[in-house]
């Protein structure tokens, strides 16, 4: 990866889990295909955006310490989805746009890929005349 | 530095680029020396691949993630030989008279944007599509607006060989919509229009220009050699789109003089919402968005259109996530969407800046207006769904994912005001305008009424940031006549300015 470090796509994956329950059965091949997408997708922003995702994402795996004295990887999924709930309502707005980027970078890793089309039923003919 | 000179350089290729050069060529014929210079590339047929995320970085400036400054709006801004006649839908419409009326600019006048933009219905093969060829999606929608006994329209479309691929966002792989693309750039080309792709202008100066060539790993290469460019051009048409255009202004130090440069942007911030209906239903295939409705554009400032997207944009669109989320995307078969426009005003505090790496910063604040307007709008899109036959809905400001059919009698409860906030829900921009608004007066707008930049004689502006307030409709073909009328200015004043 260019633009992920190490620690930032253990977070990344751990997020994404919860985001996106079917990413945790993700074949190698789809997983690297998840991060390629959002690795790429953060080359074309600025520097500065990369590192406020850094720095997200590890608030992101320590707040859940303040509630229930674990990190994010180390809940049950019903306190996981409870703890990104949080950021998704939060009364702070930056907070609550940067966990809404950090979702789109998840949805777009997972439902971005031709791959996902067949999981939710979705193809493409450009053959076309079906209607 | 390469040098280069021209008479008149146009820059941008989308609906307002494409127009003035069409318009222009036939200066050719009189040794007019015209050059359209393009941001993007030209893609190739194959190129149109229909993959969601390729073709976002092919079609749109930040693969169309472009953040507001505040991080609370998506923008999406075309660029390629076609600009974002590439990426649109193709849906027709003619700006309403009272919309005209309420730009109020002295000089311009609904009929003479009428009689233009007939002009290019006509050019652009537009037409309604046969009843036959309505998917489910749009049929859906129609019913439901006629139970409620709302106002729905059908779109007129500029398409010739439509396949009903549905994938018009992803740019055509038939190239059946009659964009820029298809129609007045390869004409002009034909009269002897040069078009320089994979060339972005950093810098206008007195009649001159600094831009930069530099291929891209799709599309064809461009026709110059990679590398600076110094461009000399006796009148020169920008044509950027509202955000780029304003932004390319701000930073060549046009805006020292022009305080409204950059400013009065109206984005018609826009929403996605989701019905699911009881049975699968054609909604990917054919072509996606049929019909409009108008029923509330006076009362509460929005607009409703029939739509259908792609998995990614389905999914970063719905609030929430986990299993509902997952649950909702599997039924992607069964799924009817609506596109809500929100009719945002004028407000000079709504801007487009220059970061400090030169690009644009678009500073924009959802107003409370803007922001009831989309509150009622998921009420009113929710209403529609359940008309239709929806099982449930999911409104992104609901109280729950889902707000069920036996629900339907509380939406007023269950879509609550307080839900709708910036950052919590998705928020787009794809109608862009304003920020070299045209008007009489040097401290509220940038042109005059045929598009000049006030007080500086051979510099234009021709595409939506001529708009003084949004245009209240899908904008391109208003985009078109305007640029027509700047057309129609330079050629009349071409003896003038080319002898200069």
């Amino acid at each position: 990866m260019k633009n992920l470090n190490d620690q930032s796509v253990r977070r990344l994956e751990i997020i994404a889990a919860v985001i996106v329950p079917g990413f945790s059965s993700l074949d190698h091949d789809r997983r690297q295909r998840f991060l390629t997408i959002i690795d790429d997708a953060l080359g074309e922003r600025p520097e500065s955006m990369q590192r406020q995702l850094a720095l997200f994402l590890r608030v992101l795996e320590v707040a859940p310490y303040f509630r229930w004295g674990r990190p994010l990887g180390r809940l049950d999924s019903a306190r996981a989805e409870s703890a990104l709930l949080w950021f998704q309502e939060a009364p702070i707005a930056k907070l609550r746009q940067g966990f809404w980027g950090l979702k789109t970078l998840v949805f777009m890793g997972y439902y971005g890929q031709n791959a996902a089309w067949p999981e939710v039923g979705y193809s493409q003919n450009f053959g076309g005349g079906d209607v | 530095m390469f040098e280069k000179n021209y008479d008149i350089v146009i820059i941008g290729s989308g609906a307002g680029g494409g127009a003035v050069a069409k318009e222009l060529a036939p200066l050719c014929r009189d040794g007019v020396r015209i050059a359209v210079l393009e941001w993007g590339p030209k893609l190739r047929d194959e190129e149109f691949t229909g993959n969601e995320v390729e073709m976002a970085g092919r079609l749109f400036v930040e693969s169309g993630g472009m953040l507001t400054k505040d991080g609370s709006m998506t923008l999406a801004t075309g660029k390629g030989y076609g600009g974002s006649t590439l990426s649109y839908t193709g849906t027709s419409l003619t700006v309403p008279k009272e919309v005209v009326e309420r730009w109020s600019v002295p000089g311009l006048s609904h009929g003479d944007i009428a009689a233009r933009a007939e002009k290019y219905l006509e050019e652009n093969n537009v037409h309604y599509q046969p009843e036959e060829l309505l998917n489910d999606n749009n049929r859906l929608f129609r019913q439901g607006c006629q139970t409620l006994g709302y106002n729905v329209e059908q779109f007129p479309l500029n398409l010739k060989g439509c396949k009903g691929t549905g994938v018009c966002n992803l740019g055509c792989p038939h190239q059946a919509k009659q964009g820029t693309h298809r129609v007045q750039l390869p004409a002009a080309e034909r009269e002897g229009v040069e078009v320089i792709t994979n060339c972005r202008v950093e810098h206008i100066g007195i009649q001159e220009l600094e831009a930069v060539v530099e291929n891209v790993s799709f599309g064809e290469p461009s026709c110059w050699d990679e590398g600076r460019y110094r461009i000399s051009a006796k009148i020169i048409v920008v044509c950027a789109g509202a955000v780029h255009s304003s932004a390319l202004l701000l930073r060549s130090g046009f805006g020292d003089r022009l305080p409204a440069l950059g400013r009065y942007l109206t984005l018609h911030p826009a929403l996605i919402l989701v019905g699911e209906q009881p049975q699968t239903i054609s909604n990917f295939r054919g072509h996606p968005k049929s019909f409009f409705c108008d029923e509330f554009w006076r009362s509460d400032g929005f607009l409703l259109e029939s739509c259908m997207y792609y998995p990614f944009v389905t999914a970063k669109n719905l609030i929430g996530f986990g299993s509902e989320h997952a649950q909702l995307m599997q039924a992607f078969p069964r799924l009817q969407m609506i596109l809500v426009l929100a009719i945002d005003q004028a407000e000079a505090k709504n801007r487009v800046e220059v970061g400090a790496n030169g690009g644009p910063l678009v500073d924009y604040t959802l107003s409370e207006t803007t922001l009831n307007s989309l509150h009622m709008s998921m009420k009113a899109a929710t209403r529609i769904f359940f008309a239709a036959g929806a099982t449930r809905v999911h409104a992104p400001a609901g109280k729950s994912f889902f707000v069920e059919a036996s629900q339907a009698d509380q939406i007023e409860h269950m879509i609550p005001r307080d839900k709708v906030v910036p950052g919590r829900i998705s928020i787009t921009s794809a109608h862009l305008m304003g920020g070299c608004r045209m008007g009489e007066n040097l401290g509220t707008s940038v042109t005059d009424v045929w598009g000049r930049v006030h007080d500086h004689p051979g510099l234009f502006v021709a595409d939506s940031s001529l708009f003084p307030r949004a245009s209240e409709i899908n904008p391109y073909v208003t985009v078109m006549a305007l640029a027509d009328r700047v057309a129609e200015r330079i050629r009349l004043d071409a003896g003038e300015l080319l002898d200069r």
